[in-house]
């Protein structure tokens, strides 16, 4: 093993060096220190290497960013004590927050052709294989699929809260808005239930999973309009 | 959308938001926390060297910072108070465990240590060793005293009379935490590279990797 060989400074030159060296970094000592340097090689490899630690813990780059769990926990502490005066309906946070759906009313069309496009060619492997039970019935949509996330598994809930809030007020609705809606979440129960029956065949395929988030947000937003509309 | 000149429309938007927080609008909550989570997320990681510890603190920071910003009035910049009130969280809690201290003893004692150095080694300069990759390890393995003084002054770009006031202690004594922290870390590269590097000059020659 190599050693480093260490031994007392003689030069006196070297010795008001060091005892000078932190006040110069500061900037406010003589310029004795960098003379002695420009002779004295050892003294002048100290100098650079300070100098060059200070540059760089300049610029040092961030690290990455916290976790998701510091903002959920500051979220939600946030939220119990009272300090989110001007809400959002309680639906979209959760949307956000799953980050599922996109914001621009484009994008959401898109994403909601790939989940049909995606649901058919569930569709076509389900009635191939035969096992698809077609009875959808209120309870199946209440059901949470395991493996979710926090905030995913609030979503799901949260749509959850949010039929049941529309099923007590259903029969206040135009019945042609009705009937529209109907037939909204009709589709979306069926998507979901696919993607459940899916998911229980392949409880891993993350893009199933994904497609059945987005079920939950699309109905969401429908039941959300409901709502509004129930509310006028 | 108006294209301005960005610094001026970011703080605009950074008013803007810290205004609609004082409504309580949880979005711009949401918003602030992303604009300001990985400066305070650094910083918390640098002072503790562990992530978990560091996220707790992260938390606590903007807590702390949510709850008192409707007396925010922009006395300071915002970005300022976040981070002086996360340097506090940080040296808080390093208080708790008994680590940050700056020991006068030490201060004094050590006072007139000889630098370490290489006689008779020509090659034994480290400018070219010296990048962001070690640095942070090698303040990563910093006493917590002599860290804090250098994460503070050096990376974070404090005073002296600053950390005096933060760390409660004198001027002097911030600025001799400082030298020590940084001969220090020169070692922790002079060893690195006899580990490492001294059959290989290629490594001494070695330029600081950019644009990480
Ligand atoms: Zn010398």
């Amino acid at each position: 093993m190599a050693e480093v060989k260490q031994k007392q400074i003689e030069n006196p030159g070297c010795r008001e060096f060091e005892a000078n060296l932190a006040a110069y970094l500061e900037g406010d000592a003589s310029p004795d220190v960098r003379t002695h340097a420009k002779q004295c090689p050892s003294c002048s490899f100290i100098l650079e290497d300070l100098e060059s630690i200070r540059a760089v813990a300049k610029d040092l780059p961030l690290d990455e960013a916290p976790s998701p769990r510091v903002w959920s926990n500051i979220r939600a502490t946030l939220a119990a004590e009272g300090l989110f005066r001007e809400q959002k309906p309680f639906w979209r946070r959760w949307i956000a927050a799953a980050s599922l759906v996109p914001r621009t009313a484009p994008a959401a069309a898109l994403a909601f052709a790939l989940l049909l496009a995606v649901i058919m060619v569930f569709k076509g492997d389900i009635q191939r294989n035969g096992s698809r039970q077609p009875v959808l019935t209120p309870s199946a949509a209440s059901v949470v699929p395991v493996g979710l996330s926090g905030v995913q598994t609030n979503l799901v809930r949260t749509v959850q809260d949010m039929e049941a809030n529309y099923k007590a007020h259903e029969s206040s609705l135009d019945p042609s808005a009705k009937q529209v809606y109907e037939a909204g979440l009709t589709s979306l129960n069926n998507s979901i239930q696919e993607c459940l029956d899916s998911l229980q065949k392949q409880p891993h395929n993350m893009l199933v999973r994904e497609y059945l988030m987005q079920a939950y947000a699309q109905k969401a937003e429908i039941l959300a309009s409901a709502m509004e509309y129930g509310s006028r | 959308m108006s294209l301005q000149k960005p610094a001026a429309s970011a703080a605009a938007t950074e008013t803007q938001l810290i205004t609609r927080a004082q409504r309580g609008d949880e979005e711009a909550f949401a918003a602030l926390f992303e604009a300001h989570k990985r400066r305070v997320y650094s910083l918390c990681l640098r002072m503790l060297g562990n992530p978990t510890e560091a996220e707790d603190l992260t938390q606590e920071a903007f807590l702390q910072l949510f709850r008192k910003i409707a007396t925010f009035r922009g006395e300071s910049a915002f970005s300022t108070w976040l981070h002086r009130l996360a340097v506090n969280v940080v040296l808080m809690h390093l208080r708790k465990k008994g680590l940050n201290q700056i020991s006068l003893d030490e201060t004094e004692n050590s006072q007139g240590e000889p630098i370490k150095r290489d006689y008779g080694d020509d090659d034994r300069r480290l400018v070219g060793s010296i990048d962001r990759i070690g640095l942070n390890r090698a303040i990563s393995e910093l006493p917590p005293g002599y860290r804090t003084v250098f994460i503070l002054h050096d990376v974070e770009g404090y005073e002296h009379n600053e950390i005096a006031e933060i760390m409660n202690c004198s001027i002097g004594n911030s600025k001799s935490q400082l030298h020590k922290a940084r001969l220090k870390l020169r070692e922790w590269f002079q060893q690195h590279q006899i580990q490492f590097g001294r059959s290989s000059p290629a490594r001494v020659a070695r330029e600081p990797k950019e644009g990480e």
